[in-house]
């Protein structure tokens, strides 16, 4: 018998919280007590990943965890399925990597209660969503980093594995969740987790290399960078509100979205949609479509006609050259170019979307967030182009060429893939420029046809070279 | 449960159900849990001091007197009772402890405890306590069950009582009941002579005998709880006589009315004790086994056990050659 009940069990826990409680029952180190409970289980671990275990990524799981299903929570039993499903991966979704900390963070209060959650984990989350007080990656004794978001890390449950000091509240006693903490739990913490994973629903391509600083603090100075986790989290924020209030780094949004769309995030299976409703489900996708682009379109102010026309012009531009792409030129319309970029978004995006419904089930909350992510995405494609020309216009006309490739999300490709020149920190402060409200946003002014002769003349440009190679 | 006593004949999914799992039901497998009136009335005791934040009773009886039994039936009675309370149940040898850690490591073994023992005594004494302060959420109450405590020496009672301490340090509510032999009593004796009243207060603050069933009386309500404070299978509301003997059932089959009849059948069976020592529940147990046995095929709605069924019965259960527990002089 392994020492466990139920009692101690938080709905949110982390899986290193998980590990710690039991830990501490058993009055052994997380990790021998791993190793003791998987008894023959253990020719499932991963034996050639290298330590530490971190509980972001549980492929050291082995490949037996993830095809165990269901939401039951026999900890003893099913150590391994208890952790898996608890763990970044499995709860929050593919961004679960990039929104989490791989150091420990936590709140003080918290953890003198033996709970930590993944809410506290996210690099993004400035502070408990409890408590509202600041997180932390420090023991509070000896101001050493407390311990790593792995199994290994403490030598102790709950204690620091620096100074050994235990953060447990009442000379060291682990408490049993009370009906008051689960209830404050239900309020603060599951709807952050239901947030990340009904982002993660959503077929978003963020870039790839996530050392690329992003976003500024608000008010901070340019120099002071986000971590990339802590922009991510921000730019989900302005797709669905981040449900804490006051609990990111970032700087508020506007915000387009005004209601929370909410799922069970333990039973995701209970939100689905079943096979035979699959077609309803497509339909109702190419509406949605249909409806943003529509409402996008009459958004835009009448004067700008003429350049969404050179939008159609420039599609045919591309498919003449044979290989999707686009040069953001300061001297086109910021409009056209963004909103060229932004159909050539939704296109990828529709079948993307597509493929997502026949693959897995989608939530009711999903059809929503789609709408609102689609529609920022305009606004913040147009902002986007707009300052990175404005940028541009600062450099030498021989650097003004910037190409944006549709590998990736163009509209992200946009931001990523300006010329090196452009100092990142002024990339940074573009992004606290975005606005995503229609109502506040500040169209830059039109070029008034520029774009459409410049094309053209590329145009012409173009089937010359190709005429002679031929 | 409610006393069905329609008159409509038996469902079929009932029938079907006894043919399929009559081996399993608690009467054939001489497993039923009958709270007997002694049980009953231990577990009002119980109750009734379980509400302080430290106390202790102590129960000894006659050897077959049913404590084994008694403590079966109290760790679901108090389960129900104190919902989210933990029950630690030991056992204890017939051994000297001369260390702690050999104790402790004991009692980790009395609770399957699967981890390694740790090798230092406070890193024992830490898993030990540990464990009962988990088993004890989340209520915070924990039924400390010590049986054949006569066997527990001075310094035995002087351990337990540091982590009984330390549980109520943490707001644990620790309720300990002993249960032993006559020899208990005489335990206590030792205990005040030693001069320690401090061990007395903490465990044998009380000492009551527990009694085995002894008149027709207490027969009469372990015989009501088969009829209509049982269940099987779970869930279904077929109390244990329903299930067993379905027609007479229907025809108002009532065990509690033989009560009498199965009294005196044990006093008949054996007429040097005549029940004076108490009726072990085991025996009562394999009588109403193997009248089950021997009567499934009459189930009919004039089924009543006779006289002759309840001698039959006792005589295949063994009662008539236990060994005796009292013996008179002729």
């Amino acid at each position: 018998m392994i020492v466990w009940n139920d009692a101690f069990l938080a709905r949110c826990d982390s899986p290193w919280g998980l590990l710690q409680k039991l830990a501490w029952l058993n009055a052994t180190t997380p990790p021998s007590l791993l190793e003791m409970a998987l008894g023959s289980d253990r020719s499932s671990l991963s034996p050639l990943l290298p330590k530490p275990h971190g509980f972001v990524d549980t492929s050291w799981l082995g490949p037996t965890a993830s095809t165990r299903c269901g939401y039951h929570d026999d900890v003893v039993g099913n150590l391994l399925d208890a952790l898996y499903r608890r763990s970044g991966r499995s709860l929050l979704g593919p961004f679960a990597h990039l929104a989490l900390s791989e150091n420990l963070r936590f709140c003080g209060a918290c953890l003198a209660q033996g709970y930590h959650s993944l809410a506290h984990q996210m690099i993004g989350v400035a502070r408990c969503p409890i408590h509202r007080t600041s997180l932390t990656d420090r023991c509070p004794h000896c101001h050493g980093t407390f311990s790593g978001f792995a199994v290994e890390g403490s030598l102790q449950p709950f204690c620091c594995a620096q100074c050994g000091e235990s953060l447990l509240v009442n000379s060291d006693v682990l408490k049993p969740v009370s009906t008051a903490w689960k209830e404050k739990e239900r309020q603060q913490v599951l709807p952050i987790l239901a947030w990340m994973a009904d982002i993660a629903l959503l077929a978003i391509n963020l870039p790839s290399s996530p050392q690329d600083l992003l976003l500024r603090p608000e008010s901070g100075p340019l120099c002071n960078a986000l971590p990339f986790g802590a922009a991510v989290l921000w730019f989900f924020h302005r797709i669905q509100p981040f449900p804490c209030a006051l609990g990111l780094l970032g700087p508020r949004p506007a915000g387009i979205a005004v209601a929370q769309a909410r799922i069970d995030v333990f039973n995701t299976h209970a939100n689905c949609f079943g096979p035979e409703r699959s077609a309803a489900v497509h339909e109702r996708v190419d509406r949605l479509f249909d409806s943003t682009i529509e409402q996008v379109s009459k958004e835009i102010p009448p004067d700008h006609e003429d350049c969404l026309e050179n939008a159609s012009f420039m599609m045919a531009y591309q498919s003449v050259d044979g290989r999707p792409g686009l040069c953001i030129d300061p001297r086109h319309c910021a409009i056209s170019q963004g909103h060229h970029l932004w159909l050539e978004r939704m296109e990828r995006c529709y079948r993307s979307f597509h493929l997502l419904i026949d693959s897995s089930g989608v939530s009711e909350s999903y059809f929503d967030l789609l709408g609102r992510a689609m529609r920022s995405s305009f606004y913040y494609g147009v902002q986007c182009v707009a300052i990175t020309q404005a940028r541009m216009r600062s450099l030498p006309q021989h650097a003004w060429k910037c190409s944006v490739a549709f590998e990736s999300d163009p509209w992200l490709g946009a931001l990523i893939r300006v010329p090196r020149a452009l100092p990142m920190s002024d990339l940074a402060y573009a992004f606290t420029l975005m606005l995503d409200d229609p109502a506040v946003l500040n169209l830059p002014t039109c070029d008034r046809g520029a774009a459409r002769r410049a094309s053209l003349r590329a145009l012409r440009g173009l089937l010359a070279w190709r005429r002679s190679s031929v | 449960m409610t006393d069905q006593s329609s008159k409509a004949p038996p469902n079929a999914a009932l029938l079907k159900a006894r043919d399929d799992l009559w081996a399993q039901h608690p009467f054939v497998s001489a497993s039923c849990k009958l709270p007997t009136r002694s049980v009953l009335w231990t577990r009002e005791l119980v109750k009734r001091t379980a509400s302080r934040q430290r106390s202790s009773i102590a129960m000894w009886a006659h050897p077959t007197t049913g404590k084994s039994f008694c403590i079966e039936c109290l760790s679901s009675l108090l389960t129900q009772d104190f919902p989210g309370s933990g029950f630690f149940v030991y056992e204890a040898k017939r051994k000297d402890y001369t260390d702690e850690e050999q104790f402790l490591e004991d009692l980790l073994a009395e609770m399957d405890y699967e981890l390694p023992v740790a090798r230092t005594l406070a890193a024992r004494r830490t898993q030990f306590k540990r464990a009962l302060y988990a088993a004890s959420a989340p209520r915070s109450h924990l039924f400390m069950v010590l049986d054949e405590a006569q066997h527990l020496r001075e310094n035995v009672l002087d351990w337990l009582k540091n982590i009984v301490n330390w549980l109520t340090k943490q707001g644990v509510r620790v309720t300990v009941v002993l249960f032993g032999q006559q020899e208990l009593l005489t335990r206590r004796d030792e205990l005040v002579a030693t001069g320690r009243s401090d061990l007395v207060i903490r465990y044998m603050q009380q000492v009551v005998e527990f009694e085995g069933i002894r008149s027709a009386a207490d027969l009469a309500s372990a015989l009501r709880a088969c009829d209509v404070a049982s269940e099987f299978p779970p869930g279904t509301g077929w109390s244990y006589t329903q299930f067993v003997w379905p027609h007479a059932f229907t025809a108002c089959l009532r065990l509690e009315r033989h009560a009498d009849a199965l009294w005196l059948a044990f006093i008949k069976s054996s007429p040097t004790t005549k029940g004076t020592g108490g009726i072990a529940m085991q025996w009562i147990a394999l009588t109403l086994s193997e009248l089950a046995t021997a009567t499934k095929e009459r189930d009919s709605t004039s089924f009543e056990p006779t006289h002759e069924d309840w001698m039959a019965a006792i005589q295949m259960s063994g009662y008539v050659e236990r060994m005796p527990t009292l013996r008179k002089m002729k």
